[in-house]
């Protein structure tokens, strides 16, 4: 079962960035082709979340990688090359890594266009692409050097209601359609309920982990209660 | 009044200190561009992205800048310096000097530093606001996510371009300044100084071309590792891109006027 392999294995892992201020640590496996979520209200999840995607290493504890992993990193801060239309900004990487022939990744370039919905925006630049459209390219950027794991840090961060609905509905089909494990900080409870199937949960005090929404609601009723 | 003078008397020795430290600073960021470009190019021959990126880039600096800024130029020095020179110099000088003078000023000196400055002007400005916006909207992070590293993908283009950019543009306007003075000093003199035409051909030999040619790539360079050292420098705030085009600016220039003395001595 492609389900049950595991990507990443955290072992009481804290990010070195975060060393001096004794966080949790997080213990975690996160397995293939599932949308996993990360929350809490009490800490800033990126520096965990880089740990995981090997942006920066784990000054305490351990993190396993069973296999050889291609992993993608997102987070909300980061653009696309504001030089480049919507359709070379997607070519750019696969092109440089020369993943494949030249007409190949035009092609993929155009399918993951049409798979996201955004062929409008094939010859725009970043500056004329709506905050969905610019998000979902970056997605798609990143997808292009066809990904093990997707890494999104605060996906919704300056979406409107419809707008999180769409990019929601994305993030949802990359993990079962695509079979790409996508792990996302900073969702609603709403959208966790739909979409986990796996819940790494930090209050002020330790980290949780979850594979179903049930037992999550159990375990902290506290977060429910308005 | 003690820490005033002390502070004073210390701005030289700060300027020197903190000039040579970005000297340095930006000769190793230069070597490592090319070094890491150069390593590329090798592992990947047939690889278009960076010849599409280096041509964007000849094309902007190089032949946007052909017609009309240094065409208009030209015109202007040629009748302004060259003409002048020719018409008073074949007074008190032989043929030979005059030519000589006149290659040796204009067309290897003088050229050159207006060639050079032009493209601080256009190119290497828009170099540093480029890739200071780049570096502030986290476009450059974006690049490093995916495995593109900037140096080769932003910065070694821009390098060869401008390098190439320099020599083409310090050779059409040499050419030009030189022809069209001759053109002027026949128009405003006598008809006999068309003469200058045939002689002008034969005037520069190839170890003159040659270090011409060398001079001009080097200040391209120089140009386009200040930009982009500079356009790198930036992080956090947009109050950031003006400082640091005008550092590249200042320092191109001071970088121009170095390679030229250093090349006049041979």
């Amino acid at each position: 079962m492609a389900t049950e392999t595991i990507l990443i294995q955290a072992h009481q892992a804290i990010p070195e960035q975060l060393l001096v201020q004794t966080p949790p640590p997080l213990s975690c496996s996160i397995p293939a082709a599932t949308f996993v979520c990360c929350k809490s209200y009490h800490l800033e999840l990126m520096p965990y979340m880089q740990m995981l995607a090997q942006q920066q290493p784990a000054g305490s504890g351990r993190i396993d990688y069973p296999q050889a992993l291609n992993i993608a990193y997102l987070d909300a801060d980061i653009q696309l090359l504001s030089i480049l239309s919507g359709l070379n900004n997607l070519k750019l990487a696969a092109e440089y890594h020369q993943t494949h022939t030249k007409q190949h990744i035009h092609q993929q370039a155009l399918q993951l266009l049409e798979y996201f919905q955004c062929t409008q925006v094939c010859h725009k630049l970043p500056a004329f692409m709506s905050t969905l459209e610019h998000r979902l390219l970056l997605i798609a950027r990143a997808l292009m050097l066809e990904p093990d794991i997707l890494f999104i840090d605060k996906p919704f961060q300056g979406l409107d209601m419809y707008e999180h609905d769409i990019l929601g509905t994305h993030l949802i089909n990359i993990s079962r359609e695509l079979h790409i494990t996508v792990v996302s900080s900073a969702v609603s409870l709403a959208f966790m309920k739909k979409s986990a199937q796996h819940i790494i949960y930090c209050d002020n005090q330790a980290f949780y982990a979850y594979n179903e929404w049930a037992r999550f609601k159990q375990q902290h009723p506290e977060l429910f209660e308005h | 009044m003690k820490y005033f003078l002390q502070y004073f008397l210390g701005a030289p020795g700060r300027w020197f200190i903190q000039s040579t430290h970005t000297f340095f600073a930006t000769l190793q960021f230069t070597f490592c561009v090319l070094q890491r470009g150069l390593h590329y190019q090798h592992k990947h021959p047939k690889h278009k992205v960076i010849k599409q990126v280096t041509t964007a880039q000849i094309i902007f600096s190089g032949i946007d800048a052909l017609f009309p800024t240094l065409f208009i130029l030209s015109l202007l020095i040629s009748f302004s310096v060259t003409a002048q020179l020719i018409l008073f110099l074949q007074n008190i000088a032989t043929e030979k000097e005059v030519i000589s003078l006149l290659t040796q000023f204009i067309a290897l000196q003088l050229s050159p530093t207006i060639t050079a400055i032009v493209l601080i002007a256009r190119s290497g400005s828009a170099i540093t606001v480029d890739l200071g916006n780049m570096s502030i909207n986290h476009e450059i992070k974006g690049l490093r996510l995916l495995g593109v590293d900037p140096l080769i993908y932003l910065a070694y283009p821009r390098l060869i371009g401008l390098a190439i950019s320099q020599m083409t543009l310090a050779v059409y306007f040499s050419v030009l300044t030189m022809l069209l003075g001759v053109l002027f000093a026949g128009l405003l003199g006598s008809p006999s100084n068309f003469k200058y035409f045939f002689i002008l051909i034969d005037a520069i030999s190839i170890t003159e071309l040659w270090l011409f040619l060398i001079k001009n790539a080097i200040c391209g360079i120089a140009i386009a590792a200040y930009a982009c050292y500079f356009g790198l420098q930036v992080k956090n705030s947009v109050t950031e891109v003006p400082q640091a085009t005008q550092q590249a600016i200042v320092k191109s220039l001071m970088a121009i006027f170095f390679i030229n003395a250093i090349f006049a001595l041979f």
